[in-house]
């Protein structure tokens, strides 16, 4: 039982390492990007900028295709840029006070996904929640410190599959991946 | 039983595995209990907030919510929310949760026991009842009362006490749907549903800012058109707002002015022969009924509609008073545009919803309104088809599901039923157990009358639940002054700290949320299930226990005594639930059976053989329809199941802008903020991006009067005044002469300066039209 525990504990600092640190190649530091602007991971990040023009909603001007702002960075690639009604879930912050302080404490998942062995495809370790171009966060322009190696595949749930929890296992399975 | 070695290993290196992946579920169990996944479990519910009903997947952790998902098993939303929906989990964590019950003492709320405030509660009520009879103690709750709260509340109150005296601020924001329902087709709650949404080309919104107010089915709407070039949406409103910016057109209106429009719209239908005959023939009869109806600004105001049929020929003499020159004079809408929205509706190759909310609804001629939107419908057969149908969008969670189905209004019952009648009367004491004399057949005093009634000093003692009346009354300095009486208990049971119990005698803290088992039932009639996921925090109950308990202590406890409950067998809400599905059973309000709730992602009533209905009184959708009948309006019986087309004619508001008082006042909500603000104030980021009240002006009304963004401005009405920054080129424009105010900010209340007029037929104020001036103030 100890070694199953061990082993345990040892992929979730594996994928710990995965993910990455310093500053990505538009300068912006890298870090726990799911974590930015949200109170839980999942949640839609609220909008950390003025929003220079509340009468026409153009957010996609700017974040459709990532675009390079210069000293600010790529402004990040919406990933479901069919969704026009952005400021229906991204709100700008006219204000840093709370009215009342808030216990909240959310839930983060872990930084990256579990492999079956060394150089497996990872699984997603978040579910998807209607955001269907993975490229949006883990392409080239993407904010994600995970960027796929292969910006060329576009097909990223061929091979990369959520782990859906409700289907148990089937039969258990001793393969003793590579690590 | 010894377990194999490799089993054993087999099994921990699954769990070890879930725990490494930490993996959250996209889904849940079927039968709606938690699905471990990692640390963290998910469980199907409803989103708190507006009458939508998007379904959400909860995340829980040690006790606490920690995450949630749209539910992309949900029909409604498919996985997508809005901004107050994924930050619904922190309205529970405010830092000031109310936790102990509170009792007033020395003009100070001070920390109390159960014991003490519920008995305290008691006494008064039973005081009240001795000193005044039934009628001198009330009980006000609100369209966010789950089902069975509702359901014993109303049980309670009318079986219990033989009172009336039950309303829920519902009236507030509904009422005109009901009664527009009632009088067009004989029984609440619409026909159509939200696949409708999916299947038409044209949307027609009369006075609704859904982009803000219903997103996530205007997003629908917004995919819809994505997809099909030729889809059309038409806003009319006073304003334009984010809901116009994906408009085709744009309709300017004055307020007031929708009554002329429809009927103005509808005389250019008939005018060039676009009623579609046959279905009038077959399924519709005209009716007139009283005119130069009132504003219910009396008190103890008293009206009854005198219905008559008309003919077809009537009715065209009729709508010749609102040929396009006089319509468009009357709603400032252009001739041409009149002409445009009737080609609309008139065409056959076009699919039309209508869509509204609180601009008809909030209206002293709401019931009227709601009329001639399906009058639209009806003369052009464009009803009960796929993608064709009016549908009256419902602001609460569960206005429909617990104060409409259940009923907990002055004069209702459950299932569309009334006390005025003696066969209703008979059915529920029948499935109450208690002798019909026992249930009151003189209807109760509406919201407004209910506070009135207060400040007169009739009412002794009144419970409010999950509501906050002080800040939301129109007209509510004279509210709040009448809770503060010395002679009148007032008793509230809510979750923080609000305006209203500020002024209460007695502070319940509640559960809410997720904090309890419950069901809600949204727009389209589906009636939804979650199960009590966290504790509520501190000593807080539900508002159904505190009924409970307290009933107990006033003897009336038999009325809540279910064997199944003490044995353990059932929670009490199923029992409640399982009783008021009673009353709904073979009415075409048939509700889903609480074990096939619990399974399903909602399920649309009438629900007959575990099959739910998208379509009410339609053939070949809804069981109550015979073979051969295509459409029938079975429900309402004494029009011989025809749905009925109303001469309304347009008759001019209470209050219009004079000299003195030159601007309409309109107010509302913002996307960010629910109702009174009491709960989303208190999640960080929607406070941060909506964090004060404001008053939107034309940029060409505030230039002439010096007014630039940001400046404080006095609104003053006959009634009070408020001191509300300028909003200019914002988020929303409203036209000329009006301004607009959100009525979420406790600290500017908007609602010191609006009117407490409405609608005679359906009791529900007018929170969009009274008469202010402006002016710059010094900050």
């Amino acid at each position: 039982v100890s070694r199953v525990a061990v082993a345990a504990v040892m992929a979730l600092v594996a994928a710990g390492a995965a993910c990455g640190s310093g500053r990505d190649a538009t300068g912006r530091e890298r870090g726990p990007y799911r974590r930015v602007h949200r109170e839980y991971d999942g949640a839609p990040p609220v909008v950390p900028h003025a929003v220079a023009s509340l009468q026409r909603q153009d957010c996609l001007s700017c974040h459709r295709d990532g675009m390079d702002l210069g000293d600010a960075g790529l402004a990040p690639t919406a990933p479901h840029a069919e969704r026009v009604l952005c400021l229906q879930c991204h709100v700008e912050q006219v204000t840093a006070a709370a009215w009342v302080t808030n216990g909240f404490a959310g839930a983060r998942w872990p930084p990256a996904g579990a492999r079956a062995y060394r150089g497996a495809p990872p699984t997603l370790p978040h579910p998807r929640q209607g955001r269907e171009s993975c490229p949006g966060c883990h392409g080239d322009k993407g904010g994600s410190p995970i960027r796929t190696p292969h910006p060329d595949r576009v097909n990223c749930l061929q091979c990369h599959v959520e782990a859906l929890p409700q289907a148990r296992l089937y039969r258990g399975n001793d393969f003793g991946g590579l690590r | 039983v010894s377990v194999d070695r490799r089993e054993f290993l087999r099994r921990t290196a699954e769990a070890a595995a879930l725990l490494a992946a930490g993996i959250p579920a996209p889904g849940c169990r079927r039968d709606g209990g938690p699905a471990a996944a990692g640390d963290v479990a998910w469980t199907k519910g409803v989103c708190r907030f507006c009458g939508t009903g998007c379904g959400v997947l909860v995340g829980t952790r040690k006790g606490r919510v920690v995450a949630l998902q749209g539910d992309p098993q949900n029909p409604v939303n498919k996985g997508l929310l809005c901004v107050k929906g994924y930050h619904a989990p922190l309205a529970l964590y405010g830092a000031d949760r109310l936790t102990t019950p509170q009792v007033r003492n020395g003009g100070r709320l001070v920390d109390s026991t159960w014991d003490e405030a519920l008995d305290l509660v008691a006494r008064k009520l039973t005081e009240a009842f001795q000193a005044g009879g039934p009628d001198a103690l009330a009980i006000y709750g609100s369209g966010q009362w789950t089902i069975p709260e509702g359901y014993a509340a109303l049980k309670w109150w009318k079986a219990g006490w033989g009172s009336n005296q039950i309303e829920a601020n519902a009236r507030l924001c509904m009422s005109s749907a009901v009664t527009g329902f009632l009088t067009t087709f004989g029984s609440d709650e619409p026909s159509g549903c939200y696949d409708d949404l999916d299947l038409a080309d044209t949307f027609v919104l009369w006075g609704s800012n859904m982009a803000e107010m219903h997103p996530v089915l205007y997003s629908r709407i917004v995919d819809r058109k994505a997809r099909q070039r030729f889809v059309k949406i038409v806003d009319v409103s006073v304003r334009r707002t984010r809901t116009t910016e994906q408009a085709d057109l744009f309709v300017p209106i004055v307020p007031q002015g929708d009554l002329a429009l429809a009927n103005g719209i509808a005389h250019c239908l008939v005018r060039d022969g676009k009623v579609d005959r046959e279905f009038v023939a077959k399924h519709v009869v005209f009716k007139k009924g009283r005119t130069g109806i009132g504003y219910g600004l009396e008190d103890r105001f008293a009206f009854e509609d005198a219905p008559q049929s008309i003919t077809f020929d009537e009715y065209q003499a009729f709508l010749a008073a609102y040929a396009p020159e006089r319509a468009s004079a009357l709603s400032g809408v252009p001739g041409e545009q009149i002409e445009e929205l009737a080609r609309l509706y008139g065409d056959r190759e076009r699919k039309v919803v209508s869509l509204w909310t609180m601009g008809v609804n909030q209206h002293t001629r709401g019931t009227w309104m709601n009329n001639l939107i399906y009058n639209l419908h009806l003369l052009t057969g464009k009803f009960g088809r796929p993608g064709q149908t009016a549908l009256s969008l419902t602001g609460q969670p569960s206005a429909c599901g617990t104060v409409r189905e259940v009923g907990t209004v002055a004069n209702r019952l459950p299932a569309d039923m009334v006390v005025t009648n003696p066969e209703h009367v008979a059915k529920t004491a029948e499935i109450w157990g208690v002798p019909r004399e026992k249930i009151p057949t003189k209807p109760g005093w509406d919201a407004v009358e209910m506070f009135r009634a207060v400040d007169r000093g009739e009412i002794k003692a009144i419970w409010i639940q999950t509501t906050n009346p002080v800040q939301s009354l129109p007209n509510a300095p004279r509210y709040r002054k009448a809770c503060l009486r010395d002679d009148t208990f007032v008793v509230v049971s809510d979750v923080y700290p609000t305006e209203t119990t500020a002024v209460a005698d007695v502070v319940l803290p509640a559960a809410m949320w997720v904090e309890r088992e419950g069901m809600y039932g949204n727009t389209e009639r589906r009636t939804q299930h979650w199960v009590k996921m966290v504790d509520p925090p501190g000593q807080a109950k539900p508002d159904l226990w505190q009924l409970v308990e307290v009933a107990k202590r006033t003897g009336h406890g038999s009325l809540f005594d279910y064997p199944e409950v003490v044995a353990g067998k059932m929670s009490l809400e199923q029992a409640l639930y399982e009783e008021y599905r009673r009353f709904t059973v073979g009415t075409g309000k048939d509700v889903a059976s609480y074990v096939d709730l619990r399974a399903a992602r909602g399920l649309r009533w009438p629900v007959v053989d575990g099959r739910e209905t998208r379509r009410r009184y339609v053939e070949g959708e809804d069981p109550y329809v015979p073979k051969g009948a295509g459409i029938q309006f079975y429900k309402n019986k004494k029009d011989g199941g025809r749905a009925v087309v109303w001469a309304r004619p347009y008759e001019p508001p209470p209050e219009v802008p004079d000299a003195d008082y030159p601007f309409w006042l309109c107010t509302g909500r913002v996307l960010e903020h629910w109702h009174t603000g009491t709960m989303t104030r208190r999640i960080p980021e929607l406070h941060r991006a909506v964090p004060r009240a404001f008053v939107e002006i034309h940029p060409e009304d505030a230039r002439e009067l010096g007014i630039s963004d940001g400046n404080p401005v006095r609104i003053e009405s006959r009634r009070g005044s408020v001191v509300v920054p300028a909003s200019v080129n914002g988020r929303s424009i409203p036209r000329r002469g009006l301004v607009f105010v959100p009525f979420f900010d406790e600290s500017m209340l908007v609602n010191d300066v609006t009117l407490d007029a409405y609608c005679p037929i359906s009791r529900e104020p007018d929170y969009k039209k009274c008469a202010v001036r402006i002016k710059k103030v010094r900050a």
